[in-house]
């Protein structure tokens, strides 16, 4: 009943600020909480509908006329051999003075819809596209072949983070041996740095195979990074080892198919060996990790490893007894690792880098006392290596409490300048304000992120920007939605030194607030605004800025 | 600023470019600045390139240049033979372009 008498009403045109409340009402105050206008999206809607454009039937007619005309001399002295061919003609050149019709009126409206554009863009809350005039509806707006690769090649760099279109020679270079990586028999002499620069573009472009890789699996290589195994079958990784035993530091992506007895050949064979990456290796056994760590020893300096279940308490205690040389140290969604047992990494004498990301499973209930166990853990690793800890970076650490930031105050030193605390939700608002409220220690910090923290908000970042505003090269508050302008202000009043920022589903951003921050940090070089609605094209002009996740207006 | 800049390979071959489109590489931009002696003589002589790929760079500088400059204008291929590509990688790494 409610929901007939709404309708009415609407019908008859009343205000939306009624007090009266239906369910489109209920959404409009949403997306106005959400600084969301309905009516730009309905007018862009309108501008970007598919419905074709056509000519009404007296302009068909007068089409008819014209090409009657051209064709009515040779149709009367034609043959019956010649008629046929008269007959296509005829319908050829209607079909041709069609099209020409229809590309005018196209033509026509394609102004009208970049002119509405164009006002959208200037004052998107009161402007209108204009009504589309007799006889011509909307149609999606054509852009020319050259347009479209123009936009994809924009596009393309900007996945590379450039801000110009024209690729880099280098580029061009690595894209080209990886086309013939095949015909190639072998790098010459070419160093190390930029072997792993080839190897990372044949990675991107799934072109490792057991025959390039030889390339890189050279007896006097000491690094190599392949980040796509995925085409490597076990004895492909194992030849690693053949060609390349002198190795100190090894980097595996995507080595699902290394079994347990490649892994312990591999490194029994390399003795060199002092860092060691391994991302996906799900086949090798929890005995083989603990055989690995017990072999390497005090050799090992720096390890990661991810996506496997593999890599649990047993491999992480039996790495922390064994590999007290660890000084960087990164593991990335090993759901049967728990923070629980951090406190073992007490036993390291120099560590310096910690990376944890979603330590556990997501599918397991966190309970208070693994909260509280995991923080014990955590508050007695820290107490250890906190003065020491250049980087440390936790996400998604759901146990992570208010005590743990405590810990990190009060243990973390100047030393510290990257600090990662994303998706943390038992952190709120006021936890983060006490971790940067009067730390004189985060005076340092130049890489920051508190993206998907969803609890902080204004306290936290006024208090954030109080302690580490001045070194900031490196900003993330993605999703940090409650913010306001406000809120954000320092970012162009005390940030000097950006290079990089996330204001991602930060819905206060807009052009102006862009162009404010660029003019305080001119060495800026790449931003993220996805879902943010009020950063638009406008902000084309700004060279040497990479600006992601625009709206496009059509 | 003069307008151009004679870019000299290791076995004599001499290139003459605008100063902007030389400046596209961060390595001839650096060494055309005050402080050094190329910014007096306009000469700078890249013994760790041959013409072949002094050549090539040339090439790349003006397509660079003249791209980046009409943002809207069609891009087209950068044609480059596939014999000189590594060599080439390593001498656009050095002119950081």
């Amino acid at each position: 009943m409610s929901n007939t008498r709404w309708y009415k009403r609407s019908k008859s045109g009343e205000s939306s600020n009624s007090q009266v409340k239906g369910p489109n009402s209920a959404l409009t105050e949403f997306l106005r909480s959400q600084n969301i206008s309905a009516k730009e999206i309905r007018d862009r809607y309108l501008a970007q509908s598919h419905v074709p454009i056509e000519i009404s039937p007296e302009e068909e007619a007068a089409i008819l006329e014209q090409v009657d005309s051209e064709f009515h001399e040779r149709q009367a002295t034609a043959t019956d051999k010649e008629a046929d061919l008269i007959a296509e003609q005829y319908q050829a050149r209607f079909t041709e003075l069609r099209d020409v019709a229809i590309a005018e009126k196209l033509q026509i409206y394609e102004l009208s819809v970049e002119s509405a554009s164009k006002s959208l863009s200037d004052s998107p809350a009161d402007s209108a596209v204009p009504e589309p005039t007799e006889n011509i509806r909307p149609a999606k707006k054509l852009r020319s072949a050259s347009q479209r690769k123009a936009i994809k090649d924009t596009a393309k760099a900007l996945l590379e983070r450039s801000a110009s279109r024209v690729p880099s020679l280098r580029n061009l270079c690595l894209q080209l041996c990886v086309q013939n990586i095949d015909d190639l028999e072998a790098l010459g002499y070419i160093d190390e740095e930029h072997a792993i620069e080839l190897s990372h573009a044949i990675c991107r472009n799934r072109a490792l195979t057991a025959q390039s890789l030889r390339l890189f699996a050279r007896p006097d290589a000491s690094h190599i990074e392949f980040w796509d195994c995925a085409t490597l079958n076990d004895d492909a990784l194992r030849s690693i080892a053949v060609y390349a035993p002198n190795l100190e530091s090894l980097v595996l992506g995507m080595c699902g198919r290394l079994s347990s007895e490649s892994f312990e050949y591999m490194f029994s064979r390399m003795r060199r060996l002092k860092r060691v990456q391994l991302h996906g290796p799900f086949l090798v056994s929890t005995s083989s990790w603990k055989t690995f760590f017990e072999s390497i020893g005090n050799n090992l300096e720096e390890f990661a490893v991810s996506d496997t279940l593999n890599f649990n308490d047993e491999a992480f205690l039996c790495m922390a007894k064994n590999c007290p040389n660890i000084s960087k140290l990164i593991i990335r969604q090993c759901d049967s690792f728990g923070l629980k047992n951090l406190a073992a990494l007490t036993n390291l004498n120099q560590l310096l880098h910690l990376e944890l990301y979603h330590p556990t499973d997501e599918s397991v209930v966190i309970t208070e006392e693994d909260s509280i166990e995991a923080s014990k853990g955590f508050v007695s690793m820290i107490k250890k290596h906190g003065s020491s800890l250049q980087t440390l970076k936790l996400e998604a650490c759901e146990e992570l409490r208010a005590d743990t930031l405590q810990a990190i105050k009060d243990n973390c030193s100047p030393q510290l300048t990257t600090l990662h605390i994303t998706e943390c939700p038992q952190l709120n608002d006021e936890d983060l304000q006490n971790l940067f409220s009067r730390w004189e220690a985060a005076a340092n910090i130049s890489d920051l992120s508190l993206s998907r923290t969803a609890e902080a908000g204004r306290l936290a970042i006024r208090e954030m920007f109080l302690s580490c505003a001045p070194q900031l090269a490196h900003l993330s508050l993605n999703s940090l939605y409650t913010l306001t302008e406000e809120d954000l202000a320092p970012l162009y009043i005390t940030c000097h030194r950006l290079k990089s920022l996330d204001l991602s589903f930060v819905r206060s951003v807009d052009d102006s607030l862009v162009q404010k921050i660029l003019k305080q940090n001119p060495g800026l070089e790449y931003m993220e605004v996805f879902g943010n609605n009020h950063v638009t094209e406008n902000l084309e002009q700004l060279r040497g800025l990479a600006v992601v996740g625009r709206e496009r207006i059509a | 600023m003069q307008q151009h800049v004679t870019l000299v390979s290791s076995d004599g071959f001499e290139f003459i470019v605008s100063t902007e489109a030389a400046s596209v590489s961060g390595t001839l931009k650096a060494s055309l600045s005050d402080n050094f002696i190329e910014s007096d003589t306009r000469k700078i002589v890249l013994d760790n390139m041959t013409g072949e790929l002094l050549e090539k760079v040339c090439d790349y500088l003006m397509y660079n240049y003249k791209y980046s400059k009409y943002p809207n204008a069609e891009l087209p291929e950068f044609e480059i033979p596939p014999e000189i590509a590594l060599q080439l990688y390593v001498a656009a790494d050095y002119l950081n372009v």
